[in-house]
């Protein structure tokens, strides 16, 4: 088949991977004139180059007429057309008649990059005969077998020991002393630095390539050592390992290096100047002997009456003997040396290289040549290498091979019979005309535009060797077209036709692709149909015909056909003022200026938020900038604050506080291809990745570029963000409110109030739950813990203590009660703080009503399954709650019974008449007590100190209070409980339960009765202590005694008769 | 058993608790007075020896007690008696027998105080007089300071005897020394350092001579 035979002349002849490796035939066919080359007189670059044609070089420089001596260096980056150029010179040289090129008088020696190896470089020089010396011959023959055969590490470390070897002999003291070449051949010398060097992209192994790399390899190397051989991080982990325990030679030298850019520098430098002295220690030859390799042959060439002319594609490659080569070809043949034949060098050299030239042989160099962006010459340049390739790739070979042979005249070069489906553009080189198909102008500017690296030879192999191979394969299988590739964002212009064509289902994923690549590229950027008079259909300016050849023939024009233009017969893109324009091998005097305007950053933003969500859509890549889309999308959906949303979220019956809670978060929004994390089941807002989501992406970026609608195509956009907004609404409305349709939304301000009641309840702030508005009002407080509570029972402290825990799950549902059934005035994200209260209190009546209804325990409506969200979360808590309700509630009950058991113990039945008598006894009691000067706590005297009666009545008003609740429901048994007080004095817990007050006045009654018991225990015991002294008797009989005998003693007495004393 | 039942309980132990710590109390007071009782009638014995020693040893002539002082004393006593036998001996019974005790304290003290020094100022005084010119003027001199500090000193048996036992000492003195009515005069004079060489009369003389005292004399100017 044709579209084989096409592949097959383009793979194997034209655009081989390696274009130097194409054969001469195909070489001259598809060669391309440089037209600006940059040409610099000596070695240096300080005086202004003069721009020459190719054949002006060859003119004057090449072809040697004077006999003069030349060293030319052909300069330029890799890829820019060094060899290509040389390879070209050579080819003109050898092919032209003997006026200019004698064989007779003129050697030619080519050397190709193709085996820029050490090895290969000298392979060639013995292919070519150009060494004389049989002796050197012999060796270098010995080392081109022996680097093949000789095993990899064992080489690696004969090329490591040379250069420590070099280094330890090193006695010139012009990098460092002997003392620390001695040191650092010690470092180098070091296990751990040795592995290092001769790891996979360590120094050796670049050495070890350098030297051997196979013939079909091309190489890069420039430099054997580089920094990262001793400064990089891995170099200096190694480097701190020999600090610590290496020998004192080598880490005396690795702390100057270590952390020291320069020294490190200064090292590789250093290193780096014995790489020829190792490549020839390896290959066993002296410099003498390299030298000695041109000198001989240009001693016989004079003798032989000949001069030379070498050609050497890349310097790089002769490594070891590049200085021995560039002195005895720099030798002048006049003078001292007229024993040599006359030099025409052209050599072939990267900038890098040459900026590693020692200044003395950049002294030897005569003319350099520049080869860069600019030696193409106009932009055309591209254009004309395609049709050239092109035309080589649709010839026949034979025709190709016998023009070569024929002299490759460039006016004589066969024009391939290519039928095109269509009129397609072509390009007139030297009076003939070449098509262009498959590309056009603007598709080959665009995708060289593209390229990362912009070369001819990458255009070659990255644009039209890989268009062509999708071209050759969709022509030959017909189906699994991918013609065109698109190598990267290049996107229609023309937005709405994209959008249009990505939502066209009539073709494939793949093939919707294609058409917009083939129309973004390869047209106008857009889909609108244009028709000639003769009834040619063209569809964004590119003729239908070449779309059906492509298989995309269904495809037909958006919106309304023109009229199309008599001159516009051809699909053009940018170069409409070139096309016809012939190649001329006149240079242009100048190089046009490029007036680039500078973009805003607003601009940069468009174009880069532009691309990522075109590639996001065309390519399925990952979105680079989805925080910003997302950002996009939520303002649109739910608005700022200094703008509206675009939905009226409160007239839908959805609160705007909802809304808001809802979709504040960026993760609320997920967009599949999204780079940043996040997890699309938990995403309200999921955006596909298809054109309607494209567009509408698109509509909101314009619309951040533009700020406003009112731009141009904003109706179109607009129209496509509706209609997105529209297809999601329902959706939408749905996540947001969480229920799987919007007539059954969550009863929320229900479940709200629910929890409000039971906070306040297990709070015990009071609630009139029996009146609506009222409930209403009072449960739309915010309840706190009561300070200083006091607990009927562990279980009811444990609840509260489990709702202060989950404050803040109370504060959120508390926050979407208030704020959810209250109207927003603005934007919905002004619904957090909201300044206007305006509630819903018919739904709110209705949730009282049926919390009413059901006693307030609404376990059984709640859902199964809830989510984590602020919509379910009351759900939830209520779930929880229930349950510990229940358990308060059975708990206060069995500890009512335990009291009352407890009491009657005391009391007896608790009846009136019973409760009676105990009070009356305590109040005896203390009265007892008082008089015997027995202290009673007042706290305990002042609770009994009322009438009987009336305490009486306290303790069966509550005993008949919690008798009341057996058969409520828990959570308004609580209620009931909870928010009645009791207190048996008013010095008493005034806010005690019912159960809190029996539960104190079994206390009380406890305490009475320990306190009687012990003062009846101490009563008898002083009884015993009183009773039972016997010796006052004993005393009373002595005294009694006693006084009987003084009575008799006095009744003896002799006394004075006071009467008859006084009468005297 | 109910709450009223043991408040009941109660009441009444503490009732039986201050019932006895009365009974306690009272019982207390009546070992009091009893004691108390016992050390008046000690005394009340001690005071009636004295009286009784007075009279026997001729220091007082009358009785000392009076008769309404022992009438008083009698009827304490029966108080007293009485008090121990019903149990109803108060602090103030006693106390009223020990006002009657101390009047006759008071009657045996006036007793002695107006008697003792009668008794005993004649024997001290003379041998005040001689007891330079006795053998042992030293101990006759601290003979006559004794009868006079047991004279006017505190009255009780041991003082009575010593009073007694003192004027018999003295008035072996005395008796051992008789002197005529001049020398008595001189050896006043002598002793209050007013005699003068015209007081030597020859009675004199010759009696210092008798009683070899020439030399025990001295003439100051």
């Amino acid at each position: 088949m044709i579209w084989d035979q096409y592949r097959n002349n383009m793979e194997k002849y034209a655009i081989k991977i390696d274009d130097m490796a194409s054969e001469d035939a195909y070489f001259m066919a598809t060669h391309m004139p440089f037209s600006q080359l940059e040409v610099y007189e000596g070695g240096q670059i300080s005086t202004p180059p003069l721009l020459m044609t190719e054949d002006m070089i060859f003119d004057q420089l090449i072809y040697n007429q004077d006999n003069l001596h030349r060293v030319i260096i052909v300069r330029g980056n890799n890829g820019t057309g060094k060899s290509h150029l040389i390879r070209y010179m050579r080819a003109k040289l050898v092919n032209s008649p003997t006026t200019i090129y004698d064989p007779q008088k003129e050697e030619v020696v080519f050397l190709r990059r193709l085996n820029n190896s050490v090895r290969g470089a000298f392979s060639q020089l013995l292919e070519q005969n150009v060494i004389k010396d049989t002796e050197l011959a012999d060796k270098l023959m010995k080392f081109v077998a022996s680097s093949e055969s000789k095993d990899e590490a064992s080489f690696k470390t004969e090329i490591l020991l040379a250069y420590i070897a070099a280094v330890m002999n090193d006695r010139s003291n012009q990098y460092y002393k002997a003392v620390d070449c001695r040191n650092i051949a010690q470092y180098l010398s070091d296990g751990r630095v040795q592995d290092f060097l001769m790891r996979e992209d360590g120094a050796i192994s670049r050495c070890y390539r350098v030297i051997t790399a196979p013939s079909n390899q091309v190489l890069k190397e420039e430099r054997i050592f580089t920094e990262e051989d001793f400064g990089s991080k891995e170099a200096q982990k190694v480097n701190r390992t020999v600090i610590k325990d290496g020998n004192p030679d080598s880490q005396d030298f690795v702390q100057t290096i270590y952390g020291n850019d320069d020294e490190v520098m200064r090292l590789v430098n250093y290193l780096n100047q014995f790489t020829n002295n190792v490549v020839q220690h390896c290959a066993d030859i002296s410099s003498e002997s390299t030298k000695s390799v041109f000198e001989k042959m240009r001693k016989d060439l004079k003798k032989q009456r000949k001069n030379l002319t070498i050609f050497i594609e890349d310097f790089t490659s002769f490594t070891g003997i590049d200085s021995e080569l560039i002195t005895a070809l720099s030798s002048p043949h006049t003078g001292e040396y007229d024993y040599l034949c006359r030099v025409t060098a052209i050599i072939g050299i990267t900038d890098g290289y040459y900026d590693q030239f020692k200044d003395n042989f950049k002294e030897r160099v005569t003319y350099q040549i520049n080869v860069n962006e600019r030696s193409y010459g106009t932009s055309d340049f591209l254009v004309h290498m395609t049709a050239k390739y092109l035309n080589a790739i649709y010839c026949d070979p034979e025709q190709i091979h016998t023009w070569n042979q024929s002299g490759a005249s460039l006016k004589d070069l066969p024009i391939s019979d290519f039928k095109t489906p269509c009129e397609w553009e072509s390009v007139e080189i030297n009076g003939q005309k070449y098509t262009l198909y498959p590309f056009n102008r603007k598709a080959i500017k665009i995708l060289y535009y593209q390229l990362p690296v912009k070369t001819p030879r990458t255009f070659l192999i990255g644009v039209l060797r890989k268009q062509l191979k999708e071209y050759f394969d969709g022509k030959k299988y017909g189906d699994e077209w991918l013609f065109p590739l698109n190598p990267g964002t290049v996107a229609m212009t023309n937005d709405p036709h994209s959008s249009a064509i990505d939502r066209s289902e009539t073709f494939s994923v793949e093939d919707r692709q294609r058409i917009k690549g083939i129309l973004a590229i390869w047209g106008d950027g857009s889909a609108a149909g244009t028709k000639t008079a003769h009834g040619e259909l063209y569809i964004g300016d590119i003729n239908k015909a070449f779309l059906s050849d492509i298989n995309l023939g269904d495809f037909g024009p958006i919106g309304q056909i023109t009229e199309r233009a008599s001159d516009s017969t051809l699909a053009t893109g940018s170069f409409p003022e070139t096309a016809k324009t012939p190649v001329t091998a006149t240079p242009p005097s100048h190089v046009p200026p490029v007036v680039l305007k500078k973009e805003t950053i607003a601009e940069k933003n468009h174009k880069r938020w532009k691309e990522d969500i075109d590639t996001w859509f065309n390519k399925s890549a990952d979105l680079q900038y989805d925080d910003d889309y997302r950002k996009w999308i939520k303002e649109f959906l739910i608005g700022t604050s200094n703008q509206p949303g675009a939905i009226c979220w409160q007239d839908l019956g959805i609160p705007a506080y909802i809304v808001n809670e809802r979709l504040s978060n960026l993760s609320a929004f997920f967009i599949d291809g999204q780079s940043n994390s996040g997890r699309d089941t938990r995403a309200l807002v999921y955006i596909e990745r298809n054109a309607e989501s494209h567009d509408a992406l698109i509509a909101l970026l314009e619309h951040e570029f533009n700020k406003s609608w009112d731009y141009n195509g904003s109706i179109y956009y607009q129209q496509r963000l509706i209609v997105w907004l529209e297809r999601q609404k329902r959706s939408l409305f749905e996540k947001v409110i969480a229920a799987d349709s919007f007539e059954n939304k969550l009863p929320i301000s229900e479940w709200t109030l629910a929890l409000q009641f039971i906070r306040a309840t297990l709070f015990r702030y009071k609630i009139d739950y029996n009146s609506d508005i009222k409930a209403i009002k009072a449960l739309f407080s915010k309840f706190e813990k009561p300070k200083d509570a006091f607990y009927s029972t562990r279980e009811w402290s444990d609840l509260v203590s489990y709702i202060s825990s989950k404050e803040a799950a109370f504060d959120s549902a508390y926050d979407l009660l208030t704020k959810s059934t209250n109207t927003t005035m603005g934007a919905v994200a002004l619904s957090k703080d909201p300044k206007t209260r305006a509630y819903h209190t018919d739904e709110l009546i209705d949730a009282i009503n049926h919390l009413n209804a059901n006693n307030w325990n609404i376990l059984k409506t709640l859902p199964e399954k809830t989510d984590q969200n602020i919509l379910y979360n009351p759900a939830a808590l209520l779930k929880d709650l229930y349950p510990r309700i229940s358990t308060v509630a059975t708990a206060e009950i069995n500890k009512y019974e335990t009291i009352k058991n407890n009491l009657i113990t005391y009391t007896g039945e608790l009846a009136t008449e019973n409760l009676l008598t105990v009070f009356n006894s305590i109040q005896e009691l203390f009265s007892v007590f008082g008089q015997n000067g027995i202290a009673v706590k007042s706290k305990l005297k002042d609770k009994y100190i009322g009438a009987p009666i009336d305490i009486t009545n306290k303790i069966l008003r509550a005993i008949n209070l919690i008798e009341s609740t057996r058969n409520q429901e828990p959570v308004l048994q609580l209620a009931t409980l909870y928010q009645n007080t009791f207190s048996l004095s008013e010095d008493d817990n005034k806010n005690g339960t019912a159960l809190t007050l029996l539960t104190d006045f079994l206390h009380d009654l406890q305490e009475i009765e320990r306190l009687t018991q012990s003062e009846e225990q101490k009563a008898k015991n002083a009884i015993t202590g009183l009773t039972g002294n016997t010796t006052v008797d004993t005393v009373a009989e002595f005294a009694k005694e006693e006084l009987g005998k003084i009575n008799e003693l006095l009744s003896k007495m002799e006394v004075q008769d006071v009467t008859k004393r006084n009468n005297y | 058993m109910l709450l009223s039942e043991t408040i009941t309980n109660c009441i009444n132990a503490i009732n039986e608790k201050r019932a006895a710590q009365d009974r306690k109390k009272s019982i207390e007071e009546f070992s009091t007075a009893l004691a108390n009782l016992n050390t008046v009638c000690s005394q009340l014995g001690t005071v009636t020896k004295c009286m009784k020693e007075l009279k026997k040893l001729g220091i007082i002539s009358t009785p000392v007690m009076a008769s309404t002082t022992r009438d008083d004393l009698l009827s304490s006593v029966y108080d007293c008696g009485s008090g121990i036998e019903d149990g109803s001996l108060s602090k103030d019974t006693v106390k009223i027998f020990t006002s009657h005790v101390n009047t006759a304290k008071a009657e045996l003290n006036n007793a002695w105080e107006s008697n003792a020094g009668i008794y005993s100022d004649g024997s001290r005084g003379y041998i005040s007089m001689i007891a330079g010119l006795t053998d042992d003027p030293k101990k006759t001199r601290e003979l006559e300071q004794t009868i006079q500090k047991i004279a006017s000193g505190a009255i009780s048996l041991k003082q009575i005897n010593d009073l007694i036992s003192s004027v018999a000492a003295a008035n072996e003195i005395k008796a051992c020394f008789s002197l005529e009515p001049q020398i008595q005069i001189f050896l006043q004079k002598v002793s209050s350092e007013q005699a003068t060489v015209a007081d030597l009369t020859p009675a004199v003389q010759e009696w210092l001579k008798e009683k070899n005292l020439m030399d025990k004399l001295k003439i100051c100017f």
